[in-house]
C-alpha cells in the first residue's frame, strides 16, 4: 500500500469531524457555560445548607414587643431572615420563587397567647418539607422556653440575659476531604459531563455513520482494495481518536478553569478513570445510534432525546440525592446513573475506604458492560445489514 | 383556499423534524421534567443514624442517653440510636453507615462527617437539650420558687405555632419549569413557521418559486399558510398542556380557558418569529435555524425554563426584559391564572403578548407580501 492511501478510513472520519467541528464546539461552549453557571446557583444554594442549615425565614412582626424581638433575635442567629410588611402578594410571590422558605408571623397578642400557652406565631411552609419541620421544631421550643422563664417568674430583662448565657452545644466536623464537607467545585462540572459528553460525541458520530452507511458508499468501499477488516480497526481507531480528543478538551477546561483544585486532588485518577468509562459509553451508544438510524433528522431526535433523558434520569442536571426513589429504580439500569454514583462518592471524600472502592469499581464494571452490549448490539445490527 | 390549506397541513404534519421539535420534543421533556423536578420534593429523608459512644458515667450523660431515649421512641422518627465503641463509630461514620456521633461524658459533643440538614437536625437536637438543661439551671440560681412551675411549663410542651397557607394557590415553585416549557414550546412554533417561510420566498427554494408564479393571489397563499401553521401549532401546544394537566396530573388549577388562550397567543408569536426569521435576508439556512434557536431559547431561559426563579432575578434586576419577554409574559400570565390571582396583571400579560403577536405577523407579512424578483 503506498504512503498516499494509507489510512484513507481513518482519514475519512477526520474529515467528515473538520467539517463537524463548529457543531460540536457550538455544544462544547454552550453546555461549558451553562456548567459552570448551574454549579455557581448550586454551590452558593448548597453553602447555604452548611455548618447547621441555615433556611430563608420572613418574619412578619406585628407585635413588635420584647418577646418578638428575642423571637426575632434567636431565628436570626440560626437561619438568614428578612423582615416584611403584612403583604400577601408580596410574600406570596417571594415563597413560590425560592427566595423566603418560611414565614413567621408573630400577631399583635403574641405575649398574652404565649403565656396562655395558645398559638403564639403563625407559620406558612411548604407542606412535608423536612425543613419546614426544622424551623418549627426550633421556634416551637425556643417559644416553649420562654414560656418555662415566665412560668418561673422571670422577667423580661431576666430571661433576655438568660438567654444571652446559653451556650452553644460542641459540634466537631470530621473533615474527610478538607473541604469543609463541602462538595469540590470540580466535581459540579463532572456531574454535568455526561450530557455534554453524549450529546456532543453521539451528534457528530452518528453523523459520520450514518454517511458511512449510505448504500452507495459502502457498495464503494467493498469494491475497494481495503479490506473490511482494515476497515473496521481503522473506524475504531477514529472513534477513539475523536473521543479521546474530545475528552482532553474537557479536562483541560476544567483545569483551566479549577486549576490547582482540580490537577492536586487525590482522588484525580478516580475523576478520569469514572469519565473514560463514560467516554467509552458515549463511544458506543453513537455506534449504535449511526448504525441502526439512517436518517439525519431522526438522528438529530434521538441523541436528543438519549442524552438529555439519561441526564435527567441520572442525576446529571438534578442531583442524585433529590431524585425520588421511584425514579432511581429505573435509572439504575443506565450507565450515567453509575457514572454520577461515582461522582457523588468522590465529591464529598476525602480518601476512599475499601467499601468506596468496591462501589466505584462495580460502578465502572457497569458502565462498561453497558458499552459492550450497545458495541453488541451495533455489530449485529451491521451484519444483519450487510446480509440483506 | 381550503384546498390550500388542506396541502399546507399534509405538509406540514409530514415534516417529521419540524414536529419533532414543535410536538413530540416539548412532551419527553415534560416527562423528564414530570419525574425527576416534579418528584423533587418527594424524595423523603428517612430517618437518621446516629451512632453514641458512651464515655465516663456521669448524670449528664445519663440524662442525655435518657433525652434520646425519649426521642427515640417518640413518633416522630428522627433519629435511629445505635451503641457503639469509639473506633467502630469513627469507622461507620466514614463510610457514612451513621450521619453523626455524639459523645456522652460529662460534656455532650456531637461530630458529623458533612454539614448537610440531617447533620443539622442531629445539632439541633443537642441544642435544645443542652439549651433545656442550662435554663433549668438558671431557674434554679436565680428563682428557685418557680422551679415547680417551671417544671410543670417544661412537662406540659405544647405546639405553639400554627400552620396558616397563603391566598394563592400553591407556593410550590417547581411548577414554574412547566410554565416555561410551556412558553417554550410556543415559541418552537418557530421551526413550523420556519418551514413555511421557506415555501414562500422564492429566492429560497424552487417550491417557492413555483407557487409565486401561480395565479393564486398572494395574500391567500400567505393567509392559508400562516393560519394553517397556526392551527397545528395551537394545537401541539394545547395536546402538551393537556398532557401535562390531565395525564401528569401536574397542578394547573386555574381555568383552562385562559390557559388555552395564553397558549393559543403564544403560539401565535413562536409561528411569526419562524416566518419572520425564515424570510428575512439572505443569510444562510443553518444560521436562521441558530437564530431561531437562540431567540427562543434565551427567551426561555430567562423566563425559568433551566434555573428556577430566572424570572424572579430578571424582575429585580431588569423588570422591563420581562414585560417584553413573550417567554417570561406568557409563565406570568400562567402564574396569575394558577397560583395568584390578579386580574390587572393578568389582562397586562395578554396585552402584551397580544401586541406582540400582531406586531410580529405583521413583520412577516410585510416582508413576504411584496417582494419583487427580477427573473423567477
Amino acid at each position: 500500500m503506498s504512503e498516499r492511501s494509507a489510512m484513507r478510513v481513518f482519514k475519512g472520519y477526520m474529515k467528515i469531524t473538520s467539517r463537524n467541528i463548529g457543531t460540536m464546539l457550538m455544544y462544547f461552549i454552550i453546555f461549558f457555560t451553562m456548567a459552570v453557571f448551574m454549579q455557581k446557583t448550586y454551590t452558593s444554594e448548597e453553602l447555604d445548607n452548611f455548618a447547621a442549615v441555615k433556611n430563608k425565614v420572613a418574619i412578619v412582626d406585628e407585635d413588635k414587643g420584647n418577646l418578638a424581638r428575642l423571637l426575632k433575635e434567636y431565628l436570626k442567629d440560626v437561619h438568614h431572615i428578612k423582615e416584611y410588611s403584612h403583604d400577601e402578594e408580596l410574600l406570596q410571590e417571594e415563597m413560590y420563587y425560592g427566595n423566603i422558605e418560611y414565614i413567621v408571623w408573630i400577631p399583635k397578642d403574641f405575649e398574652q397567647k404565649l403565656i396562655s400557652g395558645e398559638a403564639a406565631v403563625k407559620e406558612t411552609a411548604r407542606p412535608g418539607t423536612y425543613s419546614g419541620a426544622y424551623v418549627e421544631q426550633q421556634i416551637s421550643g425556643f417559644l416553649n422556653h420562654l414560656r418555662t422563664y415566665k412560668a418561673a417568674g422571670f422577667s423580661d430583662e431576666e430571661i433576655e440575659k438568660a438567654i444571652q448565657e446559653r451556650e452553644k452545644s460542641i459540634v466537631k466536623l470530621a473533615d474527610p476531604n478538607g473541604n469543609g464537607g463541602a462538595a469540590s467545585m470540580h466535581s459540579y462540572l463532572f456531574q454535568f459531563l455526561p450530557y455534554i459528553m453524549i450529546a456532543a460525541l453521539s451528534y457528530v458520530l452518528s453523523f459520520i455513520l450514518a454517511a458511512f452507511n449510505n448504500k452507495d458508499v459502502k457498495n464503494r468501499m467493498r469494491a475497494s482494495a481495503i479490506s473490511g477488516r482494515r476497515e473496521a480497526l481503522e473506524s475504531f481507531l477514529a472513534f477513539a481518536v475523536i473521543g479521546l480528543g474530545f475528552w482532553c478538551m474537557c479536562m483541560l477546561f476544567t483545569a483551566i478553569l479549577y486549576g490547582k483544585e482540580f490537577t492536586g486532588d487525590v482522588l484525580l485518577p478516580y475523576y478520569l478513570m469514572n469519565s473514560l468509562a463514560l467516554l467509552v459509553v458515549a463511544l458506543s451508544i453513537s455506534f449504535l445510534v449511526g448504525n441502526t438510524v439512517k436518517d439525519k433528522v431522526a438522528i438529530n431526535g434521538v441523541v436528543n432525546v438519549l442524552s438529555l433523558g439519561m441526564s435527567f434520569l441520572c442525576g446529571a442536571f438534578i442531583p442524585l440525592s433529590m431524585l425520588s426513589v421511584e425514579v432511581k429504580k429505573v435509572a439504575v439500569f443506565l450507565p450515567v446513573y453509575w457514572y454520577e454514583k461515582i461522582n457523588d462518592l468522590l465529591s464529598v471524600s476525602g480518601r476512599l475506604s475499601d467499601s468506596m472502592k468496591i462501589t466505584i469499581w462495580k460502578g465502572l464494571g457497569i458502565q462498561l458492560l453497558f458499552a459492550a452490549a450497545c458495541l453488541g448490539v451495533g455489530l449485529a445490527v451491521t451484519k444483519l445489514k450487510r446480509q440483506e | 383556499m381550503l384546498h390550500l390549506l388542506k396541502y399546507r397541513f399534509k405538509s406540514s404534519l409530514r415534516n417529521g423534524s419540524s414536529m419533532f421539535w414543535a410536538l413530540l420534543f416539548p412532551i419527553i421533556l415534560g416527562t423528564l421534567f414530570y419525574f425527576t423536578i416534579g418528584k423533587m420534593d418527594e424524595a423523603d429523608f428517612s430517618t437518621i443514624p446516629v451512632a453514641v459512644v458512651v464515655g465516663e458515667v456521669s448524670q449528664e450523660a445519663d440524662n442525655f442517653q435518657h433525652f434520646l431515649q425519649e426521642i427515640e421512641e417518640s413518633d416522630s422518627d428522627i433519629i435511629q440510636v445505635q451503641y457503639m465503641t469509639e473506633d467502630v463509630a469513627a469507622k461507620a461514620l466514614e463510610e457514612k453507615e451513621v450521619k453523626g456521633i455524639f459523645y456522652t461524658e460529662d460534656q455532650i459533643s456531637l461530630t458529623v462527617a458533612a454539614k448537610g440538614i440531617e447533620e443539622s437536625i442531629l445539632e439541633s437536637l443537642l441544642n435544645s437539650y443542652v439549651d433545656s438543661a442550662k435554663m433549668m439551671t438558671q431557674i434554679g440560681q436565680i428563682h428557685p420558687e418557680g422551679m415547680n412551675a417551671a417544671i410543670s411549663s417544661m412537662s406540659n410542651y405544647q405546639n405553639l405555632v400554627q400552620s396558616v397557607s397563603l391566598k394563592g394557590k400553591t407556593i410550590d415553585g417547581n411548577v414554574q419549569y412547566f410554565y416555561a416549557l410551556i412558553a417554550m414550546a410556543c415559541m418552537y412554533g418557530c421551526f413550523l413557521g420556519f418551514d413555511a417561510a421557506l415555501g414562500l420566498q422564492a429566492n429560497l427554494t424552487p417550491l417557492a418559486a413555483r407557487r409565486c408564479i401561480t395565479p393564486t393571489h398572494k395574500l391567500k397563499i400567505i393567509a392559508s399558510d400562516m393560519f394553517g401553521i397556526f392551527i397545528i401549532h395551537f394545537v401541539n401546544v394545547s395536546i402538551l398542556v393537556l398532557y401535562l394537566r390531565f395525564i401528569l396530573g401536574i397542578g394547573f388549577d386555574g381555568e383552562m380557558g385562559k390557559m388555552l388562550l395564553v397558549s393559543g397567543i403564544g403560539s401565535m408569536i413562536g409561528v411569526s418569529l419562524g416566518i419572520l426569521v425564515g424570510s428575512a435576508g439572505r443569510i444562510t439556512e443553518n444560521l436562521k435555524v441558530g437564530i431561531m434557536l437562540g431567540v427562543s431559547m434565551t427567551c426561555s431561559f430567562l423566563s425559568g425554563l433551566m434555573v428556577g426563579g430566572m424570572k424572579d432575578i430578571v424582575e429585580k434586576h431588569a423588570p422591563l426584559l420581562n414585560r417584553v419577554n413573550p417567554a417570561a409574559l406568557i409563565t406570568d400570565a400562567f402564574y396569575c391564572i394558577n397560583v395568584y390571582d390578579n386580574p390587572g396583571r393578568f389582562y397586562r400579560d395578554l396585552g402584551t403578548l397580544a401586541v406582540l403577536g400582531i406586531l410580529m405577523l405583521a413583520g412577516a407579512y410585510l416582508i413576504v407580501r411584496k417582494e419583487c424578483y427580477e427573473s423567477v
